[in-house]
């Protein structure tokens, strides 16, 4: 038992974590950052307050829990993990206790939120919605247990075709700008939709402070700057997917700036919800030439961390410092009144500089990051 | 004619591979080595896949100074391909075709020879290793390549897929006068095809067999 929890704990627990440090880090600072420990207490007991309200943590915990039970389907159908079918022979007594315990190392931040609500329930005696939280946190364990067994016990099932998705591939062929939100939709669509939440939100919130008071172009400004750059996770992943998941793209003869087109196309259509909020909520004070010239600038931004991601193969989490002072940087250059549309030139030209010079001589090394 | 010289690659500090000069004229040459000798790592740098000190000219062009123009005559089928799983090979030979300047006919042409007509509109993820295998196969030939380099071309191929490639092998050498590189560590027979040279990739660096 305990050979079989070591080996599951590896394969799994530790290759998740250690691949969603980012998404922990982000997680974190939202939480530590943003609220104060009163403000937590609050929430928690809003939540707590009726079943209904209760529902918005569980909805949370039932989304991070498809993307563990994902992340295992997928550790699971790499090569180098076909030795864990072997599991299928144990006990089924064994089997689920090995697995219902790495399901519950994974899923620990909903257990300890779990227990948090419990506990504020408790105080406040909110029986029922103590049990209920229980009752939720048993059962995704529960479930998502037997569906990593039920993986196990039966390897290399046929993989399912919708006929939505096969009538779709049958009528069209996808063009080129779609490959990356398609693949990043299927494989990192929580860290997308954070990520586009994030930035909406701040965005929404700066644009409601003009209608208390009056501020120039440079508060929206730096907004978009906290917007834009939570989306370098993005362009780290696209960056990845062309040079290593879909590297063969080195060898097509694609001129550079088809390829400056191409990824115009892709980030223009990941960045659909950061345009709309500011194109949306554009503050009166501010005029049409603003906004382009803040969208250019965000953009930009992304556009100089691609480039910068061609001078040396760095992982994710070795590009936090970089994005911090970028976005200090980016801040204070805007305090100091540097025109916004000049920072977006700027950044525009150097991004696309060290793309086109280290285009044909970046190799990916830290394929472990992928 | 393709030609290489003064060719090192590195990984960190690390020396994989050095080459004074190498010539390829019309023909296929068989290219053989241990496990790790470094042949992939050579191909992968021909195709320009990864970057090498030294200079590789293919016709009077130079991968570094005309990469397009290079790039357009230069094809690439690996030893294990992996393409994302949503993909179609249908996307894949469409997005490809389209950039190496494929005709639809010349696309089409090449799903019938290798079989994928079956499965073009399936997701790669949902295709056995064999059928993907196939589909790296038909993108190595798709516009006007003077040069095909084959990584392990004959590994999970079935008979018929065999003889299908190496008549087209054959075919493309006697039309086109095509360079092909092959790196296999099964036996290739040389009444299916008529082999220019067999080089060996030892001690760093490739040499006649």
């Amino acid at each position: 038992m305990r050979s079989v929890a070591t080996i599951l704990n590896k394969v799994f627990v530790h290759e998740f974590y250690r691949s969603n440090a980012s998404f922990f880090l982000l997680v974190i600072g939202i939480a530590a950052g943003f609220m104060r420990s009163y403000e937590h207490i609050a929430l928690a007991e809003f939540f707590v307050a009726s079943p209904l309200f209760l529902l918005i943590p569980v909805a949370v915990w039932i989304l991070y829990t498809f993307k563990v039970v994902r992340y295992d389907l997928e550790l699971l159908n790499r090569d180098e993990n076909e030795f864990l079918y072997a599991f299928g022979f144990l006990p089924m007594r064994e089997q689920f206790l090995s697995a219902a315990l790495a399901l519950s190392a994974q899923l620990m931040p909903m257990i300890l939120y779990g227990i948090f609500l419990a506990a504020i329930a408790w105080k406040n005696g909110r029986t029922l919605t103590l049990s209920l939280t229980a009752v939720a946190c048993f059962s995704l364990i529960i479930l998502s247990s037997l569906r990593i067994i039920g993986a196990l016990r039966r390897p290399h099932t046929e993989k399912r075709i919708w006929a939505l998705t096969s009538y779709l591939n049958t009528r069209f062929t996808r063009p080129y700008f779609l490959y990356f939100p398609e693949w990043i939709i299927r494989r990192e669509l929580l860290m997308l939709a954070g990520t586009k939440i994030f930035s909406c939100i701040v965005l929404l919130g700066v644009s409601q402070l003009y209608k208390y008071d009056s501020y120039d172009a440079r508060l929206f400004g730096m907004a978009t700057v906290i917007a834009f750059t939570a989306n370098i996770n993005l362009v780290w992943e696209l960056h990845r997917f062309e040079n290593v998941h879909f590297s063969l793209l080195r060898n097509l003869p694609i001129p550079f700036p088809s390829r400056i087109g191409h990824f115009l196309l892709t980030l223009g259509l990941l960045t659909i919800p950061e345009t709309g909020t500011v194109i949306k909520n554009l503050p009166a004070d501010l005029n049409t030439g603003d906004a382009v010239s803040l969208l250019v600038m965000g953009w930009s931004i992304l556009v100089l961390f691609y480039g910068f991601l061609y001078l040396r193969d760095r992982g994710q989490e070795q590009m936090m410092p970089f994005i911090f002072f970028a976005c200090i940087g980016h801040i204070v250059l805007i305090l100091f009144r540097t025109p916004i549309a000049v920072l977006g030139l700027v950044n525009l030209a150097t991004g696309i500089t060290i793309w086109k010079k280290r285009y044909y001589f970046f190799e990916p090394v830290a394929k472990g990051n992928s | 004619m393709l030609s290489v010289r003064n060719f090192t690659k590195h990984y960190g500090d690390t020396l994989i591979l050095s080459v004074t000069h190498l010539e390829f004229r019309a023909g296929v040459y068989w290219i053989k080595g241990e496990n790790g000798s470094g042949k992939t790592t050579f191909f992968r740098c021909l195709t320009g896949l990864l970057p090498f000190q030294g200079e590789i000219e293919l016709s009077g062009i130079r991968l570094l100074h005309d990469p397009i123009g290079y790039r357009r005559c230069i094809n690439y089928s690996e030893a294990e391909p992996l393409f994302p799983g949503f993909l179609t090979p249908k996307d894949l030979v469409r997005f490809i075709g389209h950039s190496k300047g494929a005709t639809k006919e010349q696309q089409k042409h090449f799903f019938e020879r290798f079989g994928i007509e079956e499965y073009q509109n399936k997701p790669c993820s949902a295709c056995s290793s064999g059928m993907v295998k196939k589909l790296s196969l038909a993108l190595a030939f798709l516009g006007a390549p003077r040069v095909v380099v084959l990584d392990e071309p004959l590994i999970t191929l079935d008979t018929s897929s065999r003889e299908t490639l190496l008549s087209i092998i054959r075919q493309y050498v006697e039309q086109y006068q095509t360079i092909f590189l092959i790196s296999s560590h099964q036996m290739i027979d040389h009444a299916s095809l008529t082999l220019n040279k067999v080089l060996t990739v030892e001690n760093k660096t490739i040499q006649e067999a």
